[in-house]
Parts: C-alpha cells; sequence; structure tokens
C-alpha cells in the first residue's frame, strides 16, 4: 500500500516536473521570440546617430561612462533645454555638456524620470549638477504618469525594460507592452535624427482663454492630492539617489507668463522643508520673466528665452564664484 | 480579477502550485484552498458582493440538507420556494428592478398617469445571473430526487464559487460538477496540457478577435446613421465575432483553467457558427446556459410535448427568458423573440432535429448545401445580434432598416474599417475551428501533430496575440449579464 502511494506520488511529481518544464520552456521560448523581434526592429532605428536634441526620447543618446556637467529632469519645461538644438547654445554658455533626461508631451511622471535616472547611473554615467524642474501637473496630475505611451519611442534595452517591470511605475504593463509593440508599428522605423536649429516662435498676446484652457487641460482631476503625495516620494527617492553619488540637486521652477503654476505653493512648501533635511538648492523663477517675446507659449521658452535664462541663471547657479550679482538672491529660497 | 491581466497570471500559478504541492494529500483542504481562491479572485473585483455568494451558497446548502431529511411534499415544496425566491430574488432586485420600475413608470404614462421615480442606483454584481442559477439548479436537482444532497460545506460552497466559471459561465450542474470535489483529483499531464491549449485558444478568440472587433462595432454603430448598408451589415457581422470570440474564448480560458486543477467542465460553446439552422445554433451556443432552461423551464413547461400551440407558446417563453436573462433591457427580449420567430418554422415542420450531427461528418469541406446553410444561418443571426448590440428597439429597427435599403453602396467603405491582421485573425479562427468541430476546441487536434510544428504554431499564436491583440484590459462581454 505505502509502496503504491509512493509511486503515484513519485508519478505524480514526475508528472507534473515535466508539465512544470514545458510551461517554462514555453515561456522562455515566447519571451525569446518577442524579445528577439522586438531587439531586431529596433536596432534599425538605433544604429542612426541621434544627438540628446535630436529627439525626445533619452534612450538613443544615454550612454556609458560619461561625465556631464549638468542633467535636466522634469518634464518639457526641462526638455526645453535640449530642444531646437538649445543644447549646443546651453552647452556653451555653461561650458560643459549637458545630458537631458526630462520627457515632455505629457508622457512623463515623477516614477519614470527616476526610472531614466536610475539607469543613467547604472550605465556608470556621472554628472556634477541635477537640474530638476518640478513643472506642478507633473506631481499633481495623474495622467502624466499614468500615460502608456511614455516608453514608445525609446529604443528597445532589455536592461531598461528589467528595470521598469520591477518599478513602482504606475499603469506599468501597459507601458511595457506598448514599449515593446511600437517598434513593430510603421511609425517606428520612420524616426530620424533631426532638430530644427532654433526655435523662433513667440508667442503673438497674452490669451487668458487659451491659458484657462491648457490649465484645465494640465489639471484634469484638479491638484490631486493622492498623486502629490506619491509624487513627494519619489522626489526624496531622486535626492537620496543623487546624494549617493554625490551630486548636488537644485530644483528650480522655470518663468512662465502667468507667475505660479496651479499647485505651485504646495511643491515650493515641500522643497523648502526637503531643503532643510538635504543639501538642495531651490530657485523659484515663476515670475522671473514677463517679456512675451521669448515666450513660445505662455510657460515655455524659445530658444532666444531659453539663451536668456541660461546666461542670467542658470550660469550664476552653476558657477556661483564667478557670480558677483545678487539678483539671484531674490529667487533663492 | 480578469484573466487577461498578469495579476490573474500570478494568482494562477500560486493556486496551483500551493494546490498541487501543499495541498495534494488532502481533498478538503484542496477545496478549502480553491474556496479561498475564488474569494480572493472574485473579491478583486468587488469583496463586498462576496456576502451575495456567500447568502446564495448558504442558502443552497441548507435548503439542500433539509430537502434530504424530509419526503413530505409540502415542506419539500415549501423549501424549493426558500431557493427559488432567494437566488431570483437576489438577481430580481441587482438585475432588474430598474428594468421593472421605469417600465411600469412608462406604461403608466401611455395611460396619462405619472409615478414617482423609484430608480435605485444598483450596481449588478458580476456573475449574478450563472451562480445563482448553478446554485439554484443544486436544489432543483435534489427536490426532483435527480441528486443526493452533500454535507460537505466547503466542497458545495467551492462548486458554487469555482473561480474558473464563477463571473462567466460555464454554468454548471451539481450532477457533474459537485462528485469531482468531493473525489479525488489526480494530476493528468496530457488533460493539464489540453488545458494550456485551451486557454491559449481562448486568448487568441478573446485578444486578438473580440477586442479588435469590438472596436469597429463600436465605430459602426456610434455612427451607423452615416454609414452605408454593408457596412452596417458588417458592423453586425463583427458584432456578431466580438461576441463568440469573447464568450467562448471565456468559455475556453475557464474549462482550460478547471482542467489544470484536474476539474473537467461542460463545454460551453460547439462552433456555432458552423451551424445549418437556428436549431443547430442553438445546441451549439451557450450550451451550459441553454440547456439550463431546457432542462428547468422548458421541460416542466410540456417541452416538445402536446399540441403545437402549446409547443408554439413553450419555445417564445423560453427565448424570451433567455433574452432578459441576458440584460433588463427590451433589446434583449426582441433578441430573444427574434430567435424564437426564426426557430418556429423548423418546429412546426419538425425539422429542428434534423441537423444532430457534426456539419461534413464524413469530408473534410461541406457540400455546396451545408454551405449555403451554413452562410444563411450565420446571417440571420448577424441580423438578430443588432438587437443584442442596440441601446434600444428604436435604434435596433433603424440600424436594420439602413442595412437593408443601401446594401450595396459604397462597398469600400465597408472593407476599409477593418485590419488586415484581424481579418487574417478572424480567418485562422474559423479555420482551425472547422478542423477542430467534432472536438472541444481549436487546437484539440493539434497534439497529434509532430512536436516542432506544434509548438511553432502555439508560439506563432503568442506572438499574434502579442502583437494585434488588446492588452487594454477589456472586460469580457458577459460580466456585464
Amino acid at each position: 500500500m505505502e509502496i503504491s502511494i509512493k509511486l503515484s506520488l513519485f508519478i505524480l511529481h514526475f508528472s507534473m516536473a515535466r508539465f512544470i518544464s514545458k510551461i517554462l520552456l514555453f515561456f522562455a521560448l515566447c519571451l525569446s521570440v518577442i524579445f528577439g523581434a522586438t531587439k531586431l526592429k529596433s536596432l534599425k532605428v538605433e544604429k542612426q546617430h541621434f544627438e540628446n536634441y535630436d529627439s525626445e526620447s533619452n534612450l538613443f543618446t544615454l550612454g556609458k561612462n560619461q561625465h556631464y556637467l549638468t542633467l535636466f529632469m522634469g518634464i518639457s519645461h526641462a526638455r526645453m533645454f535640449t530642444r531646437s538644438k538649445n543644447q549646443i547654445r546651453v552647452e556653451q554658455v555653461l561650458e560643459g555638456p549637458t545630458m537631458n533626461i526630462g520627457r515632455g508631451l505629457g508622457l512623463c511622471g515623477p516614477i519614470e524620470e527616476n526610472l531614466y535616472l536610475k539607469y543613467f547611473y547604472s550605465k556608470g554615467n556621472t554628472t556634477d549638477y541635477i537640474v530638476y524642474i518640478p513643472t506642478p501637473p507633473m506631481l499633481f496630475s495623474e495622467y502624466l504618469s499614468t500615460s502608456s505611451a511614455t516608453y514608445e519611442h525609446e529604443p528597445f534595452k532589455l536592461d531598461f525594460f528589467m528595470q521598469c517591470l520591477f518599478s513602482n511605475s504606475m499603469n506599468k504593463n501597459q507601458k511595457l507592452y506598448r514599449y515593446l509593440r511600437y517598434k513593430f508599428k510603421p511609425n517606428w522605423k520612420k524616426i530620424k535624427p533631426g532638430s530644427a536649429e532654433s526655435d523662433n516662435a513667440v508667442l503673438p498676446k497674452f490669451d487668458s482663454a487659451s491659458l484657462k484652457w491648457g490649465l484645465s487641460q494640465a489639471y484634469p482631476k484638479g491638484l490631486d492630492s493622492i498623486m502629490f503625495e506619491r509624487s513627494k516620494l519619489e522626489i526624496i527617492k531622486t535626492i537620496r539617489m543623487a546624494q549617493k553619488n554625490n551630486i548636488k540637486v537644485i530644483f528650480m521652477f522655470t518663468p512662465t507668463l502667468f507667475g505660479g503654476w496651479p499647485g505651485h505653493e504646495e511643491i515650493l512648501k515641500l522643497l523648502i522643508d526637503l531643503k532643510k533635511e538635504y543639501p538642495v538648492q531651490v530657485y523659484d523663477f515663476s515670475d522671473a520673466c514677463v517679456d512675451i517675446n521669448l515666450y513660445r507659449d505662455h510657460h515655455h521658452f524659445n530658444s532666444k528665452g531659453v539663451d536668456w535664462f541660461t546666461k542670467n541663471y542658470l550660469y550664476p547657479i552653476i558657477y556661483p564664484d564667478k557670480n558677483s550679482s545678487t539678483e539671484l538672491d531674490k529667487y533663492r529660497k | 480579477m480578469l484573466f487577461n491581466s498578469v495579476e490573474f497570471f500570478i494568482f494562477l500559478s500560486v493556486v496551483f502550485i500551493l494546490y498541487w504541492f501543499f495541498f495534494k494529500k488532502n481533498i478538503k483542504a484542496q477545496n478549502i484552498l480553491i474556496l479561498i481562491s475564488s474569494y480572493i479572485f472574485y473579491g478583486w473585483w468587488d469583496w463586498r458582493f462576496l456576502s451575495l455568494i456567500v447568502f446564495s451558497s448558504i442558502t443552497d446548502y441548507s435548503v439542500g440538507i433539509l430537502l434530504g431529511k424530509t419526503s413530505q411534499k409540502n415542506k419539500r415544496n415549501l423549501l424549493l420556494l426558500v431557493s427559488i425566491i432567494t437566488n431570483i430574488g437576489l438577481l430580481g432586485f441587482f438585475k432588474y428592478f430598474n428594468f421593472f420600475i421605469d417600465s411600469f413608470s412608462h406604461l403608466l404614462g401611455l395611460f396619462g398617469l405619472s409615478a414617482p421615480g423609484y430608480s435605485l442606483k444598483i450596481i449588478l454584481p458580476v456573475g449574478i445571473s450563472f451562480y445563482t442559477f448553478q446554485t439554484l439548479s443544486y436544489s432543483i436537482d435534489i427536490y426532483k430526487n435527480r441528486i443526493q444532497p452533500t454535507k460537505d460545506i466547503f466542497a458545495f460552497l467551492a462548486f458554487v464559487s469555482f473561480f474558473p466559471q464563477l463571473v462567466a459561465g460555464p454554468i454548471e450542474r451539481a450532477k457533474n460538477l459537485l462528485p469531482q470535489f468531493l473525489s479525488n483529483r489526480k494530476f493528468n499531464r496530457e488533460l493539464a496540457e489540453d488545458g494550456v491549449r485551451q486557454i491559449l485558444w481562448g486568448f487568441f478568440k478573446k485578444m486578438v478577435i473580440a477586442d479588435n472587433c469590438g472596436q469597429y462595432v463600436e465605430k459602426i454603430f456610434n455612427g451607423y446613421e452615416h454609414m452605408s448598408g454593408l457596412t452596417l451589415l458588417l458592423g453586425a457581422i463583427l458584432f456578431g465575432l466580438q461576441i463568440y470570440g469573447d464568450f467562448s474564448g471565456y468559455s475556453d480560458i475557464a474549462i482550460g483553467t478547471a482542467r489544470l486543477f484536474g476539474f473537467n467542465l461542460m463545454q460551453n460553446f460547439a462552433f456555432p457558427y458552423f451551424s445549418r439552422d437556428i436549431a443547430e445554433f442553438w445546441r451549439r451556443w451557450h450550451i451550459s446556459l441553454t440547456t439550463w432552461f431546457r432542462d428547468y423551464i422548458y421541460i416542466p413547461l410540456g417541452g416538445s410535448r402536446g399540441t403545437l400551440g402549446s409547443k408554439i407558446r413553450n419555445t417564445f417563453i423560453i427565448f424570451l427568458i433567455s433574452g432578459f436573462w441576458h440584460g433588463a433591457n427590451w433589446t434583449f427580449i426582441a433578441w430573444g423573440g427574434v430567435h424564437a420567430i426564426l426557430f418556429i418554422p423548423l418546429l412546426a415542420r419538425k425539422k429542428n432535429r434534423k441537423n444532430l450531427d457534426h456539419v461534413a461528418e464524413k469530408s473534410k469541406l461541406p457540400s455546396f448545401k451545408e454551405l449555403m446553410q451554413i452562410l444563411g444561418t450565420f446571417l440571420l443571426v448577424s441580423v438578430a445580434w443588432v438587437f443584442f448590440r442596440a441601446d434600444n428597439l428604436q435604434q435596433a429597427f433603424d440600424y436594420i432598416f439602413r442595412m437593408q435599403g443601401w446594401l450595396f453602396v459604397k462597398p469600400l467603405e465597408a472593407f476599409k474599417i477593418i485590419s488586415t491582421p484581424t481579418l487574417y485573425a478572424i480567418i485562422i479562427m474559423f479555420l482551425a475551428e472547422w478542423l477542430n468541430r467534432k472536438r472541444k476546441h481549436g487546437l484539440e487536434r493539434i497534439k497529434v501533430l509532430p512536436v516542432v510544428f506544434r509548438w511553432s504554431v502555439y508560439i506563432a499564436i503568442v506572438v499574434y496575440i502579442f502583437l494585434y491583440g488588446n492588452f487594454d484590459k477589456t472586460e469580457f462581454i458577459y460580466f456585464a449579464f
């Protein structure tokens, strides 16, 4: 009796082991085929030479063991320091190389920015400064963090994929799925490096109605306090990650034509509180510029605006020793 | 928890390992594990409604025990009534309360009277139409002395809430499923492997066919006033494919998942779109529901016995109830009515049981006559689906009217709507199901083919799902019923 029980258990185990092995092998094969095909499709675009300003994607240009003077983080208000070859002019003013991992187009929240930063470090890259532009919708609006298109235009990197897979990113599965599947869409093949020489667009006039509409789009759920609490933790993570790598973190609100964004005060208070605990610098330039000629819309600089801001504010922050002006103190928090 | 979610894959893996590695020696422990897992699976959607399942299950368990102890007719009738009132009461309140109130108000309005609005904001608990029918059939079967009541409460609770089929069937009978909870389950590798094949096929039908067709259907139905007759016909056909892919896909995943745990659930779809007449269609579509209605309503009403008039009456009743079961809207009742009208000519000519065999039983391809019969039935069923999909009766009639009037205007517009990969997927589905029409699911026959070919097909299906499937966690249509 005992022998027959043992025998049936052995058969069960053998049979089960075979079943599980087959299932695991099947999964492994499926994943290999999918990842392999995705990489092949990705390589067709990846092999082109991209500069940071040539694309809104970050992984085309994130290399290995590079050193930068400044790393920009945030959403479009960070990305504007690179777009339209602004990067070249910013680097000339700042006298050093920059890298921008900010993501515009409503695709990125603080969690995704942290993932890019983590990936940046994991490749042995270093930077002296992180310039983090915490535009309020980024911290208050869920839709930026939950956008499923975040990684679509990024080349496929298995290590980046795995990093995202084990992250706490919101709507992660959809993001990763679209990251892979986009490589099989006809639009992927159309991606080419390219940038305008400069952004010369100028806002024709201050338009309250359009601004009101834009703000309602930026905060579909108003000031989402749950999202803000989540974002807070991510900001702290960024600071800690930077601290671990001996990097100075500068938080700054870039100027707008309407002053502070909704939620600006709450974020400023958070940053001032964090400043007591961590060695970070905080600047609020929200109302530092009202010259409409420097803006392409109500809150994004054009190339002229980027030049002006970099020379007058960014340079003195990065090089405090070379700066004798006391104007910066007005914005330091 | 949705089958087409990452959470379900993790859940399934954990339950599978616990079930076969940690609880395999004790059947009671296995049942308790299934019970807890099923409640977690259901509670993932909304834990508050678990109380309804527990209440319904405990009622029928108790009714069953008491029925087993008494042979007095009056007492037995009373006990059965308790079960019917409990289950139909739950279903009636959560699913039909507002429908009856609104319809009553509307009726009073026709006579110039007004009734105060009593509509309540009631959430329809997922799966309520399925598990109430399952547990109710248990009490009826004991009442009819078809089965003996079980004293094993965990086995009974697990039978009612068994997670693979809890929210959208197949609606199992106690006679088939309950004994499986009461006897030892042994891991059967071949059964489990075929289960995985069936799950894979289910996902293909759900994520590639149903969800993609659903997008086209939405586009067509939302703008039907501006589309050609051919496009509207295509919309109806695509909805037929959507609902088939969705529901039979769910059933395939459910049956396949149950097989991983050593359970055999009944076949719910037997390739209904290869039916040669409406009667055959109803023997092959949602089998667990149609047989439920047959056994518990149609036959007690007299079934096919009696005069032609009584047969027609019974047929109408069964189809109207079946339509109403699907949803609290006149459109579903009309859908049932349309099927009754299509069915009655066969009944009157005693041809409703003509096609009991498989189509092309002894050949690889259907004869020309069979092909015409299949296409004709498919077309009739597709047009009837318009009632099922429409928001109201007016829209349904308007849609059908426009479908006829402008049939061949702008034919290209119709075919531009559907993407090539979806079209290929539909062809693949029909081809695979044709080859397996005498079997249980669309991938069953493949097991006899060489391993390399077999695995290549499996991987190709996974890649096709990856490339063209919908990963938006679209809910299964029948969850709404």
